[in-house]
């Protein structure tokens, strides 16, 4: 800009650039040390028309948050501005259609704002697993119980083939990606019901190839109780220090007094 | 709601905010508001006002119970919003319209109430007093909620937090206590909430320096 406008006074030139900015017909950026100037489209300029510096700040501030979005606290602290102003710039641009307010699985009741386009994205909305603000256990048990017997099954199961089977199956009238449904996969590890096994290619991973994770039934289940832990002995947290004649003792053990009365 | 400006308010909460009791730190605050709907307060408390029937269409008769009274009955609501309108209104940066009724506890009694406070409140009083040429605080602070809301015509409500992240459980936090001081003639509401930090709380870098200290104490140990 300096060459093309070397002849014009660089207070004239500064008022026109604030005047176009303020028209919304330039964008202001920083680009590293640089302060760059964008031609706004037409369009561009016409939605935000009329709305003033600190409507435009907190737009920008919700603009870089993303499909995140951004809480008012932080907004708040970027830009600086005040409860009020910023209260009577979210009405502004609400009232324009270019935010809207979002709910937070994690903390619905935090106030926060993203670009009126954009979809939340999955931590807000808790993905697949959320009806709303709520998780559909229902719908995860399900998903859940189908994978366990596709696993089951088979024998042995990849992710993939894991993966296939929802979606020929139809049980989910929402596409369940690969991620999702490894956090099923997950559930039954962590449940006992499933264990993660690496494919040697041979043998029942024959079909899969070497060095593959996959999964299959659990070979070996912690039962979840045995005689050992259903007497007070089994679990008891002194268990080396009881002596017959000690301060522990069987004779003295206050629970086995608990466990006797019946 | 229209916060309500009073100079005795003021001056209590420039002491309240910040009393320093050695190993805690006591912040309390008391903020008076008028329950005078307008804009976005007015279109909330139609929207709430909507949620409340919506459920109590859904749920059985007995549901409709709650400590403001029933709500089939327009003046309970009326108590409801005007509660969760007062919160909103406290921690700006928070929406409660999700809050319920049952999230609250009224109080019997004015005095049981103020036994309360008194006793959380002793050893703040002593240093208000020591401020304040031997002045009794929860004197002072009954003066003043009275001049703005007439105690003896009002109910006393408790909120109790639910949910992770909500601003009124503070971090950190000895004790805390919040009450809703409600006159529904003249149309206004007193909130008085105070919260005791512990010190070692409040700054969290030391704390993460002492775990990470004890973990090579115990490097080399044999653990039996």
């Amino acid at each position: 800009m300096e060459e093309n406008l070397k002849d014009v006074d660089l207070n004239v030139r500064a008022q026109a650039l604030n005047a176009l900015l303020q028209k919304r017909q330039l964008q202001i950026f920083k680009q590293g040390d640089f302060i760059v100037y964008k031609q706004q489209t037409k369009e561009e300029s016409v939605r935000f028309k009329g709305l003033s510096s600190e409507d435009m700040l907190i737009y920008q501030a919700i603009k870089n948050a993303g499909n995140m979005g951004i809480w008012t606290k932080d907004m708040k602290r970027e830009t600086n501005l005040q409860q009020p102003q910023v209260n009577k710039a979210l009405k502004n641009l609400e009232a324009r259609g270019l935010i809207k307010g979002v709910k937070c699985v994690s903390n619905q009741a935090k106030k926060v704002y993203m670009l009126a386009e954009l979809t939340p994205s999955k931590e807000i909305t808790g993905g697949a697993w959320y009806t709303g603000q709520n998780f559909d256990t229902e719908f995860t048990n399900i998903v859940k119980q189908q994978c366990l017997q596709f696993v089951l099954q088979q024998g042995v199961a990849t992710i993939e083939s894991v993966a296939d089977f929802v979606r020929k199956s139809g049980i989910s009238k929402v596409e369940l990606k690969v991620e999702e449904l490894k956090q099923i996969l997950d559930m039954l590890v962590l449940d006992g019901d499933v264990e993660e096994v690496i494919s040697t290619g041979t043998g029942d991973f024959a079909a899969i190839p070497i060095n593959k994770l996959c999964y299959r039934g659990s070979q070996a289940r912690i039962q979840e109780s045995s005689a050992f832990t259903n007497i007070p002995c089994g679990v008891c947290p002194v268990l080396r220090e009881c002596t017959d004649d000690g301060l522990i003792s069987p004779k003295t053990c206050i629970y086995y007094k608990k466990w006797l009365t019946f | 709601m229209k916060f309500l400006e009073y100079t005795p308010l003021s001056r209590l909460n420039g002491f309240l905010n910040n009393v320093n009791l050695g190993e805690c730190v006591l912040k309390g605050a008391l903020e008076a508001y008028s329950c005078k709907l307008a804009g976005i307060d007015r279109k909330l408390s139609r929207s709430l006002e909507h949620q409340v029937l919506e459920y109590l269409a859904q749920s059985p008769d007995d549901h409709s119970s709650s400590p403001m009274g029933p709500l089939c009955s327009t003046a309970s609501r009326r108590t409801l919003i005007h509660l969760i309108l007062t919160m909103n209104h406290i921690y700006p940066d928070y929406d409660f319209s999700m809050v319920q009724a049952h999230n609250f506890s009224k109080e019997c009694g004015l005095n049981n109430v103020k036994q309360i406070i008194e006793n959380y409140l002793l050893e703040a009083a002593k240093m208000w007093s020591a401020e304040n040429g031997g002045d009794n605080l929860l004197d002072s602070i009954w003066k003043a909620v009275d001049e703005v809301i007439d105690l003896a015509d009002c109910d006393a409500y408790s909120y109790m937090p639910e949910f992770e992240g909500d601003p009124f459980i503070e971090r950190g936090a000895i004790w805390s206590f919040n009450f809703f001081f409600y006159n529904k003639k003249l149309k206004r509401i007193l909130s008085f909430s105070c919260h005791c930090l512990s010190k070692l709380a409040v700054d969290d870098s030391p704390t993460e320096e002492i775990l990470s200290d004890e973990d090579t104490i115990f490097e080399g140990m044999d653990m039996e």
